[in-house]
């Protein structure tokens, strides 16, 4: 029997999902230094986290809840990248803070909010898993195609470099590239991370192409006088596309593992970027004196969520898609 | 048999050329003269042109890149990987100093991972409803989706006191007598080898329940049950024989990632291994190191690779004619 709708468990990571997404996209209107609208000497600026007006340059959310006639502010109100400096907080010990009515999740080494800098930190590794696996969709499908569509020596060619790729540990590899090229940015971090994780799609690709070609639509096709690239784009991948569908599922939530441990080693996105690895590489530091659990457990809660989500999303997809499951 | 081991013997070659290309382009790709980071034979040239026209000349860094990538290959293929920018060390001297913590570190997880996988996997297609089952279906499934670091450093916050924090050894354990260093060592290797067994064991052991349901239900155990032979035999004797196939693949196929996951939980746990070597030596781009690492990283991982591959077929005949069709 085949079910039509994804089971409750896979509703529900599907809805994390798309709440995650929504997060990062509206990541500034959730954690800005400034508010979503103000109004300060008869002048309203709408949000100015964006436009950035001259009359508010320098300003925070707390200093301008003193001096303005009327603030709209947004939900959590610290940038991620204000500091303590900034906000000319008074407080007995230097950061990390606990969390406390003002930082509901306590502060970093430099007195950021860790809410704030969780919030855009969902952009950085979105970011970077979407756009990865995208590019290994792409590769996979153009190499599994061909491999699977010629056979012989393409097929040959393109086996053992996928070989070679997965002979070489992902992790590693990645971090040779960005370390010894002294990258730290986050568009290289995709296309290498993309570059090296194409070859579980291009494997499934493959196999699915073989198992089709022989199929008698695919003959049709080429009585019809096809080409081959029509054939392998407009007949053979499109039919390929559902098992990619659930492994690409998972490949998002890899690429986010990557890219958080990449950041947690520092070489993922540049500081001052917000990005959830980061944070633990902070909590690693802070381990015995004062012992800022907190920038352990949120951030780390933060990864393990997305990752079990999409891992959720994933397995419903496949029991969605393969008939066999 | 012996078709099949020289038909992969010979397949291996191209891929470990591709694997040794790949490695001399990265390092060779990147910006930056080995000798503006050689600081000691930098500092003893005195800057002169003359000098550092010599050093290049001793190093061979004029020739063409194919020729120094030949003269490499050559090197490599006897295990001189040349000396360390950093101390002029011997390569092979400071991977044989580093290699012991990482194999010990490695061999004792995958050891401990496939102990518990195979009996938990076995209970859980032979138990499908029972609490421990569930319970330890669920604790695994959410482990699996936290990254390696944030476990790390979430027991070092939590168990610190309990356990040491850093390397394998404590301060003086050279002194103590054999079994006391044993425990010394044990003690220290309790957090790691959590940290790197985990995701291995949560792998394996769905890949063992998924392959003990399939056996289960074939129709040969059937027969052996309608037999009246005792159900213990069944599952173990019978339908366990059956199902560790697949899982004696998995072995060669998690040799990567255990040396991907040693970098991370080596720096976590300051354990001077091969992961820790690797990362120090990508950051200050020590070249010929990350060359022999990135190297011997991928040969192991080829071998184990085909070691697993060699034991399947001869567990399973139809392999090896499959492969030979």
């Amino acid at each position: 029997m085949r079910r039509s709708r994804l089971k409750l468990r896979g509703r529900l990571a599907l809805w994390a999902v798309i709440a995650l997404v929504l997060t990062a996209i509206a990541a500034d209107l959730l954690a800005a230094d400034l508010p979503l609208a103000v109004r300060l000497d008869g002048r309203t600026h709408w949000l100015p986290m964006l436009t950035r007006p001259v009359p508010l340059r320098g300003a925070t959310q707390q200093a301008l809840a003193v001096r303005a006639e009327w603030i709209w502010r947004t939900p959590v109100p610290w940038g991620p990248n204000q500091t303590f400096a900034a906000n000319a907080a008074v407080r007995d010990t230097p950061p990390p803070w606990g969390p406390d009515g003002n930082h509901w999740l306590g502060t970093d080494e430099l007195g950021r909010d860790v809410l704030a800098r969780l919030i855009h930190g969902a952009r950085v590794s979105l970011t970077v898993g979407l756009l990865s696996v995208a590019l290994c969709v792409a590769i996979g499908l153009l190499l599994g195609g061909l491999a699977g569509y010629y056979g012989r020596g393409v097929d040959a060619v393109i086996s053992r470099v996928t070989e070679i790729m997965i002979t070489f540990p992902t992790l590693f590899f990645v971090l040779a590239v960005l370390g010894l090229l002294r990258i730290s940015s986050l568009f290289p971090l995709v296309l290498v991370i993309g570059f090296t994780r194409w070859t579980d799609i291009a494997r499934l690709v493959r196999a699915e192409v073989l198992k089709l070609k022989g199929l008698d639509f695919i003959t049709a096709s080429r009585a019809l006088g096809l080409s081959d690239a029509r054939i392998l784009v407009r007949h053979l991948l499109p039919n390929a596309l559902s098992p990619v569908l659930v492994a690409a599922t998972f490949a998002v939530a890899s690429a986010i593992l990557i890219e958080s441990a990449l950041s947690f080693l520092g070489l993922g996105a540049p500081p001052p970027t917000a990005s959830w690895g980061e944070l633990l590489t902070q909590a690693h530091r802070y381990l015995t004196h004062p012992g800022a659990w907190w920038l352990a457990v949120f951030p780390g809660m933060c990864i393990a969520a997305t990752v079990l989500a999409l891992n959720e999303l994933g397995e419903a997809l496949r029991a969605l898609l393969d008939p066999r499951a | 048999m012996r078709r099949y081991l020289v038909r992969r013997l010979v397949q291996m070659v191209p891929t470990f050329l591709g694997i040794t290309l790949l490695t001399f382009a990265i390092s060779h790709l990147a910006p930056g003269d080995p000798l503006q980071l050689d600081t000691e034979s930098a500092s003893a040239a005195g800057g002169s042109a003359a000098a550092t026209a010599a050093f290049r000349e001793a190093h061979g860094l004029n020739l063409p890149l194919p020729v120094q990538y030949g003269r490499w290959l050559k090197k490599i293929l006897t295990f001189d990987f040349g000396r360390s920018l950093q101390d002029h060390r011997l390569v092979s001297e400071k991977l044989a100093e580093a290699l012991p913590q990482t194999l010990l570190l490695a061999l004792v997880s995958l050891f401990l991972a496939y102990l518990l996988a195979i009996p938990i996997g076995v209970h859980a297609a032979a138990r499908p409803h029972s609490v421990l089952r569930r319970g330890l279906s669920v604790s695994l499934y959410l482990l699996y989706a936290m990254p390696t670091f944030w476990v790390a450093v979430m027991l070092l916050l939590v168990l610190g006191d309990l356990f040491p924090f850093q390397g394998l050894a404590s301060e003086g354990a050279a002194s103590l007598p054999l079994p006391g260093r044993i425990l010394d060592t044990a003690w220290h290797l309790v957090l790691p080898v959590f940290c790197l067994s985990y995701p291995t064991l949560a792998v394996v052991s769905r890949q063992v329940r998924a392959a003990m349901q399939e056996a289960l239900a074939q129709d040969y155990v059937r027969a052996a049950r309608a037999r009246g032979i005792p159900e213990r035999s069944v599952i173990f004797r019978h339908a366990l024989r059956n199902s560790l196939l697949p899982v004696v693949t998995m072995l060669g196929m998690s040799l990567p990632h255990l040396i991907g996951g040693s970098v991370v939980v080596e720096r976590v746990f300051g354990i001077n291994g091969m992961g820790l070597l690797a990362f120090e030596a990508i950051s200050l781009r020590d070249y010929p190191v990350v060359m022999a690492i990135c190297t011997l990283a991928a040969l192991v991982t080829m071998v184990s690779v085909l070691i697993a591959d060699l034991l399947y077929g001869l567990a399973d005949p139809r392999i090896r004619v499959g492969e030979e069709a």
